[in-house]
């Protein structure tokens, strides 16, 4: 062992759980030097079996002191553990937490300390004037709600210049949109969720050369006039991917691409109705010359002569994503290889109509790709003398070997029964009777008991366990306390050697308000009733969030304390619209009346025509403007009006 | 060429079908400079005779293996199941097994290096420092202060 050079060292460490490369670390100094070197490059904790607490943290950030640092699922540090981020983070130059909230509220406010960290992502942040970032920060990303303060300044972090946010709306603040734009130099934004209402081109976006729409808004992304602006403001734009989009048409791919003269990368994905067509391949043929990759899935209407079209305008493309878009078939492709010479990488998934004479032309026109996918195209990958053509040019084919090869053991398996024609899928099904709750058709249901009685799942799935077993592993898994785990398993290992190493869940325990013990949620009611009789040694249960400052206490049962909370000045959070602190118990009025005071925004912000429309249909001032009313609208598809909405 | 000669570092000869020899990027390197004609056999120096048939052994089973997304592979190298093939391929002494794992680096041989550098790390798993000095027979060349203050400074990860 000692004779191993430090790289395989390393990559042994690489395979194992934090804890345990630090107690190998303790093994000997070479370990020691090799541990503490992989440490200090990255920590990641997202696979960690046992959440890290506090002190952990503060051991990592005083000791390792990582330039990673990974913290999915570590949902058990406080504000104790977000003070010591603060405090003692200057090493770190990634930091990944998303389920971090960064607000006033919780008082992580001084990032300015953290000077080396170019990269955060965390789950929602709040800026408000007290509040430091991190100076040197480059990208931030923001996995849900974003809300900035109207009095908020951006100067203070010169290099930011790559913002994703999740659901924050445009229209909500354009005044505050536009000085994140101006003052940020944005090179890459990225959008989930999001609405967008921009009625002028917006100044400042001239350096943005990553632009993501995930799940547009539906209402208003069909909208002309909301669309247009934003691209018609970011002419050097070079990456674009939209996914999600229900709605789009050939129109509005066609006007959008006609405004970006420079794209380089262009990725769309429809949803669910798909109503593209060849019209969307010669936009992009006659708009983007430029193109060198190109990704569109599930294109049901596309054509090989669409695909020739675009192929002969754009010749520098090298990767081209044509998955799922089944009526493309061997001419297409080979147009293609005709005009695409520098092609590196193609994937044709589940494009069925696609046979061997594809090798036939890729041969012919000297294409050497780096990487072919070829999912369900079995026509190919079941014939080995293609594969082997195909090897043999160097190509790195991805493709699930067909079941009869991949299954040797149910081949061997005598056939009991006649097969049912696995094609069509005639037999029956069946809801599993193990009570998995899957619907598994009737030949295959002895193969699929194999697999459900081996892999069931813990039941508290829904909260986060990932442990999977036997059901009797999954009966003793959630039976045990992890704190008596140590003296239950020393039982049963003499019991039963096959069953110790079923690890206790953790998810189903709760925290007892009385005394802070720490309770399976299967003896929550035994504890509170112990509780109950010893009634005089009740200790005063405090209010949540005392770590806020909240002084109240008492010594009655929940009632007390869930009466105090809605009084409690110190419940608040803040309005997803306006970023105003709100109480608790008065949110839902808030924001009902917030909503309005919004809509009437949207409608000063709309254009003339659009105002006098409102006008006349003045008769339903609640109904917001872009709320198409279901009852007018006509059921049959067939009537002239019904695409209309879309 | 379906069939290629090794010989390895005593001396003794294997024939291997193409296909296994090439899992090794080593190899597969020296194919393609040497233009291998599958006449004279190609050395491999730094691996005996008993661990290239482990190797061997290995490529064989795997060849028709389907190469995984590389972002599979990271999330993969956390996991500790193993197959039940390759669970019994490594039941072999610690020797045997740390010799795999340097001619599986040796050979560069992604798939075998992953799957013996996993066996080792299961055996370290949950051990504490003096279980895995014991394990590997490795002396701790700490001082007695120096150990102290190192398991001062992580004595929660002891607490279980």
């Amino acid at each position: 062992m000692e004779l191993l050079p430090a790289e395989i060292v390393m990559e042994i460490f690489e395979r194992l759980p934090f804890r345990d490369v630090l107690s190998a670390s303790r093994v000997c100094r070479f370990w020691f030097e090799v541990a503490i070197d992989y440490l200090s490059a990255s920590i990641d904790l997202t696979h960690e079996h046992r959440g890290i607490d506090d002190k952990t943290l503060r051991f990592i950030l005083t000791r390792l002191q990582p330039r990673q640092l990974n913290l999915t699922n570590c949902d058990e540090i406080t504000q104790t553990g977000r003070g010591y981020l603060m405090d003692h983070g200057q090493s770190l130059e990634t930091l990944t937490a998303p389920s971090l909230l960064v607000s006033a509220h919780n008082m992580m406010t001084r990032m300015d300390n953290l000077t080396n960290l170019e990269e955060l992502v965390i789950k929602a942040i709040h800026l408000t004037p007290e509040f430091r970032l991190p100076p040197n920060l480059k990208k931030l990303w923001v996995e849900s709600q974003f809300v900035v303060s109207n009095d908020w300044s951006w100067e203070d972090t010169p290099y930011l210049t790559d913002v994703r946010v999740a659901s924050m709306q445009l229209d909500e603040r354009p005044e505050q949109l536009n000085r994140l734009i101006s003052s940020v130099r944005l090179s890459a934004l990225r959008m989930h969720h999001c609405s967008v209402y921009v009625t002028q081109p917006l100044a400042g976006l001239e350096n943005l050369h990553t632009l993501e729409l995930h799940n547009p808004v539906r209402y208003n992304f069909t909208q002309k006039y909301t669309y247009i602006p934003l691209f018609a403001s970011c002419p050097n734009l070079v990456n674009l991917v939209i996914r999600e989009a229900d709605g789009l048409t050939d129109k509005m791919v066609d006007d959008w691409l006609a405004l970006l003269p420079n794209l380089q990368s262009l990725s769309l994905n429809q949803g669910r109705a798909s109503r593209l067509s060849d019209a969307t391949l010669t936009a992009i043929a006659t708009r983007c010359p430029k193109l060198r990759e190109l990704k569109l899935e599930s294109f049901l209407q596309m054509t090989d002569v669409g695909l020739t079209t675009l192929a002969s305008s754009c010749p520098k493309l090298e990767t081209v994503w044509i998955p799922f878009c089944r009526n493309i078939g061997d001419a297409g492709l080979q147009s293609l290889f005709t005009w695409c010479k520098d092609l590196r990488d193609l994937d044709i998934s589940g494009c069925t109509h696609v046979t061997e004479d594809m090798i036939g032309s890729m041969i012919k026109n000297g294409i050497s790709l780096d990487r072919l996918a070829m999912y369900g195209i079995r026509t190919i990958t079941g014939n080995d003398q293609a594969m082997t053509r195909l090897s043999d040019l160097g190509v790195k084919v991805l493709y699930r070997p067909s079941p009869a090869l991949f299954d040797r053991k149910r081949l061997a398996r005598p056939l009991l029964s006649f097969p049912c024609d696995e094609e069509r899928h005639s037999c029956n099904r069946i809801r599993c009777p193990h009570g998995c709750d899957e619907i598994v058709r009737e030949c295959m249901a002895q193969d699929h008991a194999e697999v459900c009685l081996k892999h069931r799942t813990c039941p508290r799935q829904h909260s986060g366990c990932r442990f999977t077993g036997t059901p009797e592993e999954i009966a003793m898994h959630m039976s045990v306390n992890p704190g008596t785990f140590k003296a239950f398993e020393a039982e049963r290992k003499k019991e039963a050697r096959t069953l110790s190493k079923v690890p206790a869940c953790r998810y189903g325990l709760t925290i007892c308000r009385f005394c802070d013990d720490v309770v399976s949620l299967l003896e929550r009611r035994q504890h509170m009733d112990e509780h109950d009789k010893q009634s005089s040694d009740i200790p005063a249960a405090k209010c949540p969030l005392a770590y806020l400052g909240c002084t109240f206490h008492t010594s009655k049962r929940s009632p007390a304390v869930s009466a105090h909370l809605q009084e409690c000045e110190h419940n608040e959070t803040f309005c997803g619209f306006c970023g105003t602190s709100v109480h608790v118990s008065s949110y839902h009025k808030h924001v009902l009346a917030c909503v309005d005071a919004q809509n009437r925004e949207y409608r000063l912000m709309l254009p003339v025509d659009q105002l006098s429309l409102d006008a006349r249909s003045e008769k339903r001032p609640s109904k917001p403007s872009w709320m198409v009313d279901q009852s007018s609208h006509p059921r049959d598809p067939h009537h002239p009006g019904y695409w209309d909405r879309w | 060429m379906s069939q290629i000669k090794l010989q390895s570092s005593d001396g003794r000869e294997f024939t291997v079908d193409a296909k296994a020899a090439k899992m090794s990027e080593t190899i597969k390197n020296m194919l393609e400079d040497l233009g291998g004609d599958g006449e004279n056999a190609i050395p491999v120096p730094n691996v005996t005779g008993a661990i290239l048939e482990k190797v061997i052994q290995y490529c064989l089973h795997h060849k028709d293996d389907v190469a995984k997304p590389e972002e599979d592979e990271t999330k993969a190298k956390k996991q500790e199941d193993i197959d039940s093939w390759d669970a019994d391929f490594c039941r072999v002494d610690q020797g045997t097994l740390f010799e795999m794992i340097l001619a599986a680096n040796y050979l560069d041989i992604k798939p075998m290096l992953d799957l013996t550098c996993k066996t080792v790390a299961n055996m370290i798993r949950g051990k504490t420092p003096d279980e895995i000095r014991k394990l590997f027979n490795i002396k701790s060349d700490f001082s007695p202060e120096e150990e102290e203050q190192v398991k001062k400074e992580n004595d929660w990860c002891e607490e279980k």
